[in-house]
């Protein structure tokens, strides 16, 4: 298998992985049981949810695997209790990485670029300069395509463009394999990643049942999309860590209020460039790193001010180990923004997918790790609103003028007529 | 009398079943209209289409469309007769209403004062009587009126695939793209809702976007990025069955409102004629800025058509999507001319076989007036495939839609031209079915993202 792989490698992808199990579905995630059932470890493990304002029982847990261990195999109701303990089980956090364990608010680790000063003049907010440019439609799309749906024109669509080539190219010189990925997902994959999908107030879209189907859900992030690609893999130890890289639709049910998440701060459509890393375990700290690097890499000829954040255990949600988040300084919001964040989730997801990888005579599960590239919206409002023009243009960053046909300013947008509504009613 | 022609056209309406089962998005009226906001009112010119019967039957005939001309005749007629008779009724209780507004001042009390209030209060009952009937029978009629096709263009062939251009010789060989994908790990196809394109496949759909985008820019259209959901009347106001699950995927109701057949949320992807049409819809534009040329890359997600596994049949699609608005059909034909010429040269540089045709009336859909294709020859299927279109709408679209501009103190209607211009997973799964070894064109490398 390997050396046809070789043979054919100028077109080849390299994630070379094959399937063990026919199915595409996981029947009982792989629990570390060792860890979790074991009473010595109770109070790590109950400190921890409290840390991070988990939820789960641990002893809960170790009473359902004292009746587990009691239930002969061969009893009718050993499948059931077996069931519930692991019911139990898949609700309780990852660990937590032990120099964060202290931490009441996020750490700033580093700031990247300095404000700007705008001296006289007071920086518009996104909504205000996109109206003034008229590079943005969010006004009455409700009856036409639902709450929150947004139109980028002209230059704004294609400063997204130009986001997205330039982070690809950054991406594959940094030998990130490219995967294009599907947006409608069963739900097992969803749930696997760490993503509760339990009542219709969920913050996950699905499709009609009764038209297509029970089970299918649209996509929240690539990261989803990739774990159900490398669901039931085995990988060589040589292949790690694997660098996959995917621009994707990302669709969100949860809407906010806040006046702080206005305009297409938080969006129920967008488009995100995503990392994601699958790496053995000694390699996922370094990983983690590198991911977090690579971001900084990214965004810093962007020439916003940021401040990246080591996220304290109450921000870490159930797969995480450790995260870094960067926020971005959005001068006309007056408030920093999260542009991404990067998680090194160990094998919380490897082992309810089962993904793992050969060294020597064993398999072990793999680490995996997450990070955003490039999402959109929250990327063009730090870019507008940073490099605005008192007298109301937008300076593009040098990096991306290339993707933009060597444009350095985006001006008022004259070739969209702007609309009016009819008024005329039969 | 009048009662009686009144019960007449009542027992006429209940025999011609109105208000059985209807489902329009499009077209809300009566009792209904104070349950639901009524967005649009789609402009209906079904009075000057039947003028021309002879060829709208012609037509239907060439489409081999499933439509009971008389059928819809009929409901037409039974909607303007009452409709008629409420005119009539209108009138004469103006009259009355003129008269009996002389005489109660002169003499108040009088016997013809009398029976003309008498008169004028049977006028208003008869009113009032009509009132549901009409509602029934303007919706049957507009229900069946709304389902008629789009009327077809002087350019449409009758029954076969026109050829109108073909660039260099499909392949020899019988090559499987599904095999090759798998052989060259570039694609893991699971089924045809659930595929992922790797290395070089990915590389080739940002890539082969990239560069229609590029070519489309040079060529003055204006680039958008689109939502991906629209409300159902966008879905029947572009002709799509927007009750079938075989048309678009239907987003799950999780509100706690009643399901509502004519109101739901459907995902068809920002790079889609709908999404589009969502942005002008009940719009009005002044004509100075017409014509329209805009473009968008994004997805398309279509129901699969069959269970047999395929890049051809897969329901999500990258693509390049191409919008256009004119004042008259001339002005469309003639931005179809440049982007026949635009087609041409785009796809004549890459190396593959592909021809350019009309598709005949029967094979249109039914907002479609002519469609233009781009085909490239699928070995495995030994057919052609349509990789791109571009089709004609006229005003059929704008009409439903309420997209109007205003000339001259005139509320018009625009012409429409749309179209996918690039559809990734059919033009890659041609490519990979080619007689050359598969690679990744030099045009759609990552060194020509840039200038």
């Amino acid at each position: 298998m390997m050396s046809r792989h070789l043979l054919i490698n100028h077109v080849s992808s390299s994630v070379k992985y094959f399937r063990y199990f026919s199915s595409s579905t996981v029947s009982v995630p792989d629990i570390d049981t060792n860890y979790y059932c074991s009473p010595e470890n109770a109070t790590e493990i109950e400190n921890n949810i409290k840390l991070r304002k988990g939820i789960g029982d641990v002893h809960n847990v170790l009473k359902m695997y004292e009746i587990v261990n009691k239930t002969p195999i061969t009893d009718t109701s050993y499948t059931n209790v077996k069931n519930n303990l692991y019911k139990e089980l898949i609700c309780l956090p990852n660990k937590t990485h032990p120099s964060v364990q202290d931490y009441v608010n996020p750490k700033v680790v580093l700031e990247i670029n300095n404000k700007r000063d705008f001296q006289n003049h007071v920086p518009l907010e996104f909504s205000d300069i996109t109206r003034r440019l008229n590079l943005l439609r969010t006004d009455k799309l409700g009856h036409t395509c639902g709450h929150k749906s947004y139109y980028f024109l002209g230059e704004l669509a294609e400063l997204e463009e130009a986001l997205i080539k330039y982070t690809v190219n950054k991406l594959i010189k940094e030998k990130f394999e490219l995967v294009s990925v599907p947006d409608i997902l069963p739900s097992q994959v969803i749930e696997s990643c760490g993503m509760a999908i339990n009542n219709d107030r969920t913050q996950i879209y699905s499709l009609d049942p009764v038209h297509h189907g029970p089970d299918l859900y649209l996509s929240g992030t690539a990261e989803m999309s990739l774990a159900g690609l490398l669901m039931n893999s085995l990988h060589t130890e040589e292949i790690l860590p694997l660098k996959l890289a995917a621009v994707s639709r990302c669709y969100r049910a949860e809407t906010s209020n806040i006046i702080e998440e206005r305009g297409i701060y938080r969006v129920h459509q967008f488009t995100k460039v995503e990392m994601f890393v699958v790496a053995k375990s000694s390699q996922s700290e370094n990983m983690l790193e590198y991911l977090r690097t690579t971001q900084q890499e990214l965004f810093k000829p962007l020439g916003f001010n940021m401040r990246v954040l080591d996220m304290p255990p109450y921000e870490l949600g159930a797969p995480a180990y450790r995260k870094y988040d960067i926020e971005a300084w959005m001068p006309g919001r007056n408030n920093y923004g999260e542009i991404s964040s990067c998680s090194n989730c160990t094998d919380y997801q490897s082992r309810r997918l089962n993904i793992k990888y050969v060294h020597g005579n064993h398999m072990s599960y793999v680490h995996t790790l997450n990070g955003t590239a490039c999402a959109i919206p929250r990327m063009l409002i730090a870019l507008l609103e940073s490099h605005q023009d008192p007298k109301g243009k937008i300076y593009i960053p040098e990096v991306l003028q290339p993707y933009m046909n060597g444009k350095k300013i985006i001006t008022k947008n004259n070739l969209v007529p702007e609309l009016k509504l009819t008024k005329i009613k039969k | 009398m009048i009662r009686k022609s009144l019960t007449n056209i009542i027992n006429k309406a209940w025999d011609c079943k109105l208000s059985q089962t209807r489902h329009s998005a499009l077209f809300i009226n009566g009792a209904k209209a104070t349950e639901h906001y009524v967005y649009v009112t789609p402009h209906i010119d079904f009075t000057e289409k039947i003028q021309h019967k002879e060829s709208l039957l012609k037509e239907l005939l060439r489409r081999k469309a499933n439509i009971d001309l008389v059928r819809v005749e009929n409901l037409w007629q039974v909607y303007e007769d009452l409709n008629t008779r409420k005119l009539e009724y209108t009138k004469r209780k103006d009259e009355i209403s003129r008269e009996l507004g002389k005489l109660i001042k002169t003499e108040p009390d009088s016997e013809n004062t009398k029976k003309l209030k008498i008169q004028s209060d049977i006028m208003k009952d008869n009113l009032k009587k009509l009132k549901v009937p009409l509602w029934s029978a303007e919706e049957a009629a507009i229900v069946e009126v709304l389902k008629l096709p789009n009327s077809l263009h002087s350019r449409t062939p009758d029954d076969e695939t026109k050829v109108l251009y073909t660039h260099l010789n499909p392949p020899q060989d019988t090559k499987d793209h599904l095999k090759i994908g798998k052989e060259l790990n570039i694609i893991d196809f699971k089924k045809n809702e659930n595929y992922y394109l790797k290395g070089d496949a990915a590389l080739f759909e940002l890539g082969s976007k990239f560069y229609f985008n590029k070519i489309l820019k040079e060529n003055s259209f204006i680039q958008f990025s689109n939502p991906d959901f629209v409300k159902s009347l966008v879905v029947e106001g572009c002709g799509v069955d927007h009750t079938s699950p075989d048309s678009t995927f239907i987003l799950h109701h999780n509100e706690e409102s009643a399901v509502n057949v004519d109101n739901r949320m459907h995902l068809v992807g920002g790079a889609s004629l709908c999404s589009f049409l969502a942005y002008h819809t009940k719009n009005v534009l002044y004509p100075k800025v017409l014509p329209l040329k805009y473009f968008t890359m994004g997805r398309q997600y279509l129901p699969s058509p069959c269970d047999e596994d395929s890049l051809f049949h897969v329901s999500q699609s990258s693509v390049i999507e191409f919008f256009g608005a004119a004042k008259t059909g001339d002005d469309v034909d003639k931005i179809l001319e440049d982007l026949t010429d635009i087609l041409k040269d785009a796809y004549g540089k890459l190396g593959i076989h592909f021809r350019l045709v009309l598709i005949p009336a029967e094979k249109l859909n039914m907002w479609e007036s002519l469609r233009l294709a781009v085909q490239m020859y699928s070995s495995s299927l030994k057919d052609y495939v349509e990789v791109a279109n571009v089709s004609v709408s006229g005003d059929f679209i704008s009409k439903r839609m309420m997209f109007m501009y205003v000339e001259n103190k005139q509320n018009k209607y625009p012409h429409l031209i749309s179209g996918t211009l690039l559809n990734v997973p059919k033009f890659l799964a041609c490519a990979l079915e080619q007689d050359a070894d598969f690679s990744v064109p030099d045009l759609f490398q990552v060194h020509n993202w840039a200038v």
